[in-house]
C-alpha cells in the first residue's frame, strides 16, 4: 500500500470519530423523510406497482442505516432488541393468522376472504394488502435486529 | 439500441464480479461487490423485472455491504492494527 503516514493517521482519526461531517449529516437529515415515505409507499402499493413487503422493509432498514452512518451508534441504540424481537414475532404471527382467516372463511389457507374495492384501486388487493404490511414489519425488524446485534458486538469489542 | 445497453451492463457486471474476487484489499472487494449489485439492478430493470430490481437494489446496497463492513471493522479492531488488514 502506497500511503503516506499522514494520510494513514488521518484515516484512523476519521474511523474513530462518532459522527460524520456536517455535510453528510445535513444531507441525510433532509433525505430521511423521503426514504421513509418511499419505503412505506413500496409496502402500501405492493400489489399494484413493483415492490411489496420485502422490498419496502429493506428500504426502511436502509433509511435507518443511513441515519446510523451519519450520526453514529448512539442514535441507533434507541432501538431495543426486545422491541424488535416482539415486532418480528408480531409479523410472523400476523401472516399466520391472516392465512387462518382464509381457512375459516373459505376453506383454504390464505384464501382471499377480504373482498376489496374496485380493480386497480388501493383496496383491491384483499388480504395481499394486509400480508404486505405484515411481511414489511417482519423484514424490517428482523434485518434491523441482525444489524443491531452486529453493531453492538462491534462496539463492545473496541 | 437496447441490446447495446444490455451488453454494456452485462460487461459491467462481469468486470465488477471479477474485480470482487481479484482485488487485494477486503474493503475494495466490498465496494466492487456493491457496484456489481448496482449494475445488476439496472440490468434487471432493463430486462423488465422491476420487482427483482428493487429486491436486488435493497439487498445489494444495504444489507450485504453493511454486514461485510461491520465484519471488516470488527476484524480490524480484533487485530488492534487498523490499517494493516489486506
Amino acid at each position: 500500500m502506497l500511503q503516506s503516514p499522514r494520510s494513514r493517521q488521518r484515516e484512523r482519526r476519521i474511523e474513530r470519530q462518532p459522527e460524520m461531517t456536517i455535510i453528510t449529516r445535513t444531507i441525510i437529515r433532509g433525505l430521511l423523510p423521503v426514504l421513509v415515505v418511499f419505503g412505506v409507499y413500496i409496502v402500501t402499493y405492493g400489489h399494484l406497482t413493483p415492490g411489496g413487503g420485502f422490498q419496502g422493509g429493506m428500504i426502511l432498514v436502509g433509511a435507518i442505516m443511513s441515519f446510523y452512518l451519519a450520526y453514529g451508534f448512539n442514535i441507533i441504540r434507541q432501538f431495543h432488541e426486545d422491541d424488535l424481537d416482539l415486532a418480528e414475532h408480531i409479523g410472523a404471527l400476523g401472516y399466520l393468522f391472516t392465512g387462518l382467516i382464509g381457512i375459516f372463511a373459505g376453506g383454504t389457507f390464505l384464501y382471499n376472504a377480504l373482498k376489496g374495492g374496485p380493480a386497480g384501486g388501493l383496496l383491491s388487493g384483499g388480504i395481499i394488502f394486509v400480508l404486505n404490511f405484515v411481511v414489511g414489519l417482519k423484514v424490517a425488524s428482523g434485518t434491523l435486529l441482525v444489524l443491531l446485534i452486529l453493531l453492538e458486538a462491534l462496539q463492545k469489542g473496541e | 439500441m437496447f441490446e447495446v445497453i444490455n451488453l454494456l451492463l452485462l460487461g459491467g457486471t462481469l468486470i465488477t464480479a471479477i474485480l470482487t474476487v481479484r482485488v487485494k484489499r477486503v474493503f475494495d472487494a466490498v465496494v466492487a461487490f456493491s457496484a456489481m449489485g448496482t449494475f445488476l439492478t439496472l440490468l434487471f430493470f432493463l430486462l423488465q423485472a422491476p420487482d427483482v430490481a428493487l429486491s436486488e437494489a435493497a439487498v445489494g446496497a444495504v444489507a450485504v455491504p453493511m454486514v461485510l463492513l461491520i465484519a471488516i471493522a470488527k476484524i480490524r479492531g480484533l487485530l488492534n492494527n487498523p490499517m494493516e488488514v489486506d
